[in-house]
This record gives C-alpha cells, structure tokens and sequence, in this order.
C-alpha cells in the first residue's frame, strides 16, 4: 500500500473540511473492508484517509416515534444482530446478515455498504484502465461477464453490489447527508447514479458530502417483506441477483409493493412493471410468475450471464410467494 | 499509538498504511495470525478486537488504536490451553495447520458472544474461513466440542499479564 496520513476528526464539519481542502487528495474511509482492497492494488492512492469512526453522531440506531435512523457507521453486524430491529424491520436484518462474513460484519458499515465500488474482476483489475477508473472502454461489455449488468447497462455493464440498498429502498429508506452546503436527505433511491450519470462513483454526493444515516418509517401493520439472494456460494459471495419485495395487503388484494432487484444492474434496480402488476390484485389471482416476466421485462443478457435473467425471476417468484403467505 | 494486545496494554509506532496484521507480525512478533489471501477472504489472519472476529489483514493498525485485541496467543494461560484449542486438539480439527489459528479466533469468537451456538450458527460464523485442506468436517466437530466450556474462562482483561511469545521491546 502506498503511504498515506490516516486522521480521525471527531466532529462531522471537521471531517468535511479535511475531505474539502485538499480536493482529490483525501478520501473518507469507515470500515475500510472495501477501501482497503482498492489501495492494496494502487486503484485509489489517496494522500490522506479521513475516518469517519471517531465522529459519534453517526454511529448507533435512533428510535423516533414513527420512523427509525440507522447511523451511517452502524457496522452491519451489528444491524444483523439488533433484535428490535429484526423485530420491526426483518427485512433490513435479513439483508444485513446475508452480507459477506462475520469479520467483514464486525467492521463494515451500513454508510459504506451503500458507497461500495463495483465488484467487476475488470474494474478491480490495476491492468484495466476501464470506464469506471476513468478510461474510455467497459471491458465487461465484450469481455467475460457472467457476473455483470443483465439490466439497465449504460457506458458500463457493472452492477451495483449492495445488498442494503434493494432491502432499504424496499422500505422507502430516505438517506441523509451531510456536505459543505449543509445536511440534505433524499430517497435513497436517488442516492444511487449510474454510469452514464457519473463515471467515477455510484452514486449522486458532491465533493466532501459523507452519508451520515438513513432513515426507515415505520412500515404499516398490514406490511410484509422479504430479501433473497443468490450467490455462487452461501458464505462469502456477493449477490449474482439478490430481490428485496415487500407489500401491503388488506381486503385479501395488495395495496402496496415494492420489488427492487439487486446484483443485475449498475443501480439498485426498481421494478415498476412488477409493482404495477400486484397493486390491485388479488392476493388469490397473483400469479408471480407472470410478475418475475415483468420485472425482467427490460433485460438483455450480455454473452455469459442469460442464466441470471432466469435467476432473477425465480428469486422474484420466490419472494412474491414468501410475501403473500406471511 | 496505544492498544491491548492480549491483555497487555501496548504503547507502539505503527505507519498509517500498516495493516494490524503487520503491526501484530512484524512489529509485536505475533505470527499467529498468518497471511494468507491479504483480501479479507480466507480468514487465516483472524484475530478478535474488543470481542468481535475481524480479518487483520483488511483493518488499518490506526484502526485499532485504543482497542483490546486478542490474538491465539493470548488464549492459552498459566493453566494451559484454551478450551477452544483443547477442543481442536482433542477432535483433530486441522491437517496442515495454517488456517488453524484463525479458525480457533472465529470460534473464539463466536462462543464469547454465543457460548451455545447450533451447528447451523457455527457453520455461519466460520463461513469466512477457508481451509484447503478440506478438514471441515473437523474443524466443526472442534467448535462443537468447545460448546458451553467458556463460560468460565473470560477473555484476558486489562493489565493481566500472560505467558508466551508477545514481542518484547516494543513499548
């Protein structure tokens, strides 16, 4: 790892500072799980690392009346194991808890599971000066993709690899942010930008913004969610597809729905076909398979990875199943 | 900067780039905690800090700092092995012995937070480990035959001194 000067300021001001007077010479790290990697093969070679861990209004969860905030530097161990949030929210839980392993768990946070860098072999490569890292060519588009974008793809075929993000936005998560200009919070589906929007980030924050948490109302009691995932193996992978679905039911016909894809496109990919498609319905007529063909409606497979559309739609069907029996 | 390793408190001078795997290898001499992948992948360098299992090589040493890490020499006491190492011994939990120390921290660490765990909690907690010898297989029964013997033997605290091979002249 090249050197660099590591600093822990304790104040959320202090910490834009550091990241704004020196532009493209500091980067924020949290956790550092994923930072790490990208330093070790020299794709990032920061002079400066600003820690967020030592600023402690971003860390732990907030109970409000109505809504919970979740602190950016919540480590996602800790999001798996908060039993009254598996309680309220299970969905967020079950997405925390699928992530990596326990010691990536022990130290990643949730503000640095929604800014990870694309997991792309070519991006992650120091020989490929590739789109995201600035070039000219997305190496994935002719390249070996079995791993990448089936939707959405743009100037880059990567997909986004959260798996927070689709279980967050499931739930209309709002993100919060904090900036030179001041504290702002969006719906975290806004949070997310793809490639064609922003070549060297995932998502919409200005020079020195930081996450500072993310706030999830409290689903109505009529709501049911679910997260899936599929990888290559249980342990350790990151999501091939992953779908967060949740719904709300009364009078036997869905009212609400929420299916957002993970793993298949550059962002965290909502599927409005789907959810048009259950609003009104029945719960006895859903047919879900007819809603995974929606959901997909838009994909094109690159040459190695059409077994991920059908993926895709059997996690979709799954978890519409899982839902409307709750 | 300041840390405790293994019940020690240490006072060390650490680079900012310096992973805690180096800082604990090429500085405590502490090689315990092996390198294996350096990706934060095969959990061969695990160690525990301030309880909670963390891949030494994918966290900054300044990371640490004002932290109590325990490594799988601070196990072992006057009395003799962890019940955890005991355990691996008594059920042949390993083959060629590299991934063993990191193995026994995830464990180590799964049963001061869980001292019960099934097997299916086992297998989860140990899924960030990998062993290419394929002694799964005994490496579970290891874990398993640890079950319910910690209680009574809390981590090293603060200040408590333990023998063994913990880098002297550093501080």
């Amino acid at each position: 790892m090249n050197p660099f000067e590591f600093v822990e300021p304790e104040s959320l001001e202090e910490a834009v500072s550091l990241l704004t007077k020196e532009p493209g010479r500091a980067e924020v790290i949290a956790g550092g799980t994923d930072l790490l990697s990208e330093l070790k093969d020299g794709l990032r070679r920061p002079e400066r690392l600003v820690s967020l861990m030592g600023v402690e209004e971003l860390g732990g969860v907030r109970w409000e009346r109505d809504r919970v905030w979740l602190g950016a530097s919540l480590t996602l161990g800790s999001l798996a194991e908060d039993e009254r949030l598996s309680g309220e929210y299970p969905i967020l839980a079950q997405a925390a808890r699928s992530i990596a392993t326990t010691q990536i768990r022990s130290v990643a946070t949730l503000g640095g599971n929604l800014c990870q860098r694309p997991r792309c072999w070519y991006y992650r490569h120091p020989g490929f000066p590739c789109y995201k890292k600035g070039g000219v060519h997305c190496y994935g588009v002719n390249g070996y993709n079995r791993n990448l974008a089936i939707l959405g793809h743009g100037a880059s075929v990567m997909v986004h690899p959260s798996d927070m993000a689709p279980a967050l936005i499931a739930m209309d998560a709002r993100l919060e942010s904090f900036g030179p200009r001041g504290r702002r919070t969006m719906a975290l589906e806004d949070f997310f930008a793809g490639p064609n929007e922003q070549q060297m980030q995932e998502h919409v924050l200005e020079r020195g913004e930081i996450v500072t948490g993310v706030f999830v109302s409290k689903p109505p009691s009529d709501a049911r969610s679910v997260f899936l995932k599929a990888q290559d193996r249980t342990g350790e992978d990151f999501a091939l597809a992953s779908v967060a679905a949740s719904a709300s039911v009364s009078d036997g016909a869905v009212t609400r729905a929420r299916m957002i894809l993970g793993g298949v496109a550059p962002v965290p990919y909502r599927s409005q076909k789907a959810e048009e498609y259950l609003v009104g319905q029945a719960v006895k007529e859903v047919e879900s398979s007819k809603a995974a063909e929606l959901a997909l409606c838009h994909a094109r497979p690159l040459r190695h990875n059409g077994f991920k559309v059908i993926l895709t739609k059997n996690l979709v069907r799954h978890a519409i199943e899982t839902i409307l029996k709750q | 900067m300041r840390l405790t390793v293994n019940g020690r408190a240490r006072r060390v001078d650490a680079a900012h780039h310096w992973t805690l795997l180096r800082l604990l290898r090429d500085v405590l001499a502490l090689t315990g905690a092996k390198v294996g992948c350096d990706r934060g992948e095969c959990g061969a360098c695990t160690v525990a800090v301030d309880g909670q299992p963390v891949y030494a090589c994918q966290m900054l040493a300044m990371q640490a700092r004002g932290k109590e890490v325990v490594t799988v020499e601070g196990l072992a006491s006057e009395e003799g092995l962890h019940p955890v190492q005991r355990a691996f011994l008594e059920e042949d939990a390993g083959q060629c012995g590299y991934c063993t120390p990191g193995f026994v921290m995830a464990a180590y660490a799964l049963l001061l937070r869980n001292p019960s765990p099934t097997e299916g909690e086992i297998r989860e907690a140990l899924a960030g480990n990998l062993c290419r010898c394929n002694a799964y297989g005994r490496i579970l029964e290891g874990v398993k035959a640890a079950t319910g013997k910690m209680d009574s033997r809390p981590r090293p605290s603060r200040g408590q001194a333990l023998r063994g091979n913990d880098g002297e002249g550093c501080g």
